[in-house]
């Protein structure tokens, strides 16, 4: 379904009209100057000025786990997107290899620019941010992945990454930072196809090269897979720090309400930090000459 | 149908909303929007009251269970042309909306803290409101283009 316009002015939809006078008289009230809040007065008040206080160190450290989550998400998406292009070119080759035309001298150079290809999926495994392992699972510290060379093959190993970590973006809602690099790099065949068409390509024929080009394309999509993973937590968290800050203005003016001894000093808080939404609830548009206050009398 | 029974229809359950905000307010059951999974961030509340401010185009979401949670909304179509919203499947299914005629959608502003800074609406979380079912939802919109912070400059009221 798609939108396009506003439904919402037609007064047909709704009661909402009957709604204008109830929101008049709450800002006639504010605009008395009289306190949303006495926390002398009202037992409840003193209760509602450490919630909201508390509240916003908790919206704080809530941002700064969506920082982090942010951050991560974006380090992967640029992992994901360069194990894709691996994958592309991997299977490029796979595809020019296959075909019976090719001799074991062509084969040859496939093998080495795919012993290429798979160490590079190594290092994005091993990619870095902030001195830790983004794709270690619970052990950011210990390298998850490294070429072997012990044998005929190239082979890789792997410390199978495992677990995740966590961040807290609100009350009640933990968000994943990442995926591990068991689920991209393992599970999703991909270290383990480019090793098996660098291998066929060593020693087996066309038809060796034939048998792993299913599993690079299933390596593909489940990277897109990822992909599309990683791009709804980024979406989320994008959002969800927008609702804070929202929230956060709110609260900001609140707690100055709370507090606040007088008008006059109020006002002179707000001349110093400048709020325009708490100069609008206050009703200060003559002393502080800001325009909002005009569009919420 | 009896006398007292026709009297009784008349009569919505009414209730009184606590705002840290606005005050006392006198409200109806049918003006509350259930939301089903709450806010992002906010994934346990349930019951908002959606209050116009005016005809400015914007609105006020205040949360029944927190007196303190509020949100200002604004009609983005009022300030952004060009602006939709597809509402995919899943999200119309929470939403329980058929037709496009009952759905509105309002974004959530976060207000300047400075003087010379616009207010910016949320394009990318836009809040949708099933005005028949009284149902809401905010979604989370992919590859929209568009921004959670996107600047607009507030229409004065005609007084």
């Amino acid at each position: 379904m798609r939108i396009t316009n506003s439904i919402i002015q037609q007064s047909s939809l709704n009661n909402i009209q009957g709604n204008l006078k109830k929101i008049h008289e709450a800002q006639e009230r504010v605009s008395s100057g009289k306190r949303l809040l006495r926390a002398s007065d009202d037992p409840v008040g003193a209760s509602e000025t450490m919630r909201v206080r508390g509240s916003l160190r908790a919206l704080d450290q809530y941002r700064r786990g969506i920082q982090t989550a942010t951050s991560h998400a974006s380090i992967e998406e640029h992992a994901l997107d360069q194990v894709s292009g691996i994958l592309i070119r991997a299977r490029e080759l796979a595809t020019m290899y296959a075909s019976d035309h090719v001799d074991a001298s062509g084969r040859k150079m496939g093998l080495i620019e795919v012993e290429g290809l798979l160490e590079q999926a190594i290092g994005v495994g091993n990619t870095r941010s902030d001195g830790r392992y983004l794709f270690g699972g619970l052990d950011s510290a210990g390298q998850p992945y490294a070429v072997d060379n012990s044998g005929a093959d190239m082979d890789f190993t792997s410390t199978s990454p495992s677990g995740h970590n966590f961040v807290d973006i609100s009350d009640n809602q933990r968000l994943v930072t990442g995926h591990n690099g068991t689920e991209v790099f393992e599970d999703t065949g991909l270290l383990a196809s480019l090793r098996d068409l660098a291998t066929a390509l060593r020693n087996g024929g066309s038809s060796d090269v034939r048998g792993v080009m299913g599993r690079l394309d299933s390596a593909f999509e489940g990277i897109q897979s990822l992909l599309g993973e990683v791009g709804g937590r980024a979406n989320l968290l994008n959002v969800t720090s927008a609702n804070l800050d929202a929230l956060e203005v709110n609260f900001l003016t609140l707690k100055s309400d709370i507090e606040e001894v007088d008008i006059e000093k109020s006002m002179t808080e707000l001349v110093g930090r400048q709020t325009s939404f708490q100069a609008a609830l206050l009703a200060t548009s003559q002393v502080m000459n800001l325009t909002l206050a005009n569009y919420l009398r | 149908m009896s006398g007292a029974a026709a009297c009784l229809n008349q009569y919505a359950t009414k209730m009184i909303v606590k705002s840290d905000l606005l005050g006392s307010l006198d409200i109806e059951e049918t003006d509350i929007f259930h939301f089903p999974t709450g806010l992002f961030g906010f994934p346990d509340t349930r019951d908002f009251v959606l209050l116009p401010v005016e005809s400015s185009g914007l609105y006020w979401l205040q949360s029944i269970e927190h007196s303190a949670l509020a949100f200002l909304l604004v009609d983005p179509f009022i300030y952004f042309t060009g602006y939709s919203v597809d509402i995919g499947s899943g999200d119309l299914k929470e939403l329980d909306a058929r037709e496009s005629s009952a759905v509105a959608i309002l974004s959530i502003v976060t207000l300047p803290r400075n003087r010379d800074e616009k207010p910016t609406a949320n394009l990318q979380g836009p809040v949708a409101f099933n005005f028949k079912a009284r149902r809401a939802r905010q979604l989370a919109i992919q590859h929209s283009g568009f921004d959670v912070r996107c600047p607009f400059e507030l229409a004065p009221i005609e007084s």
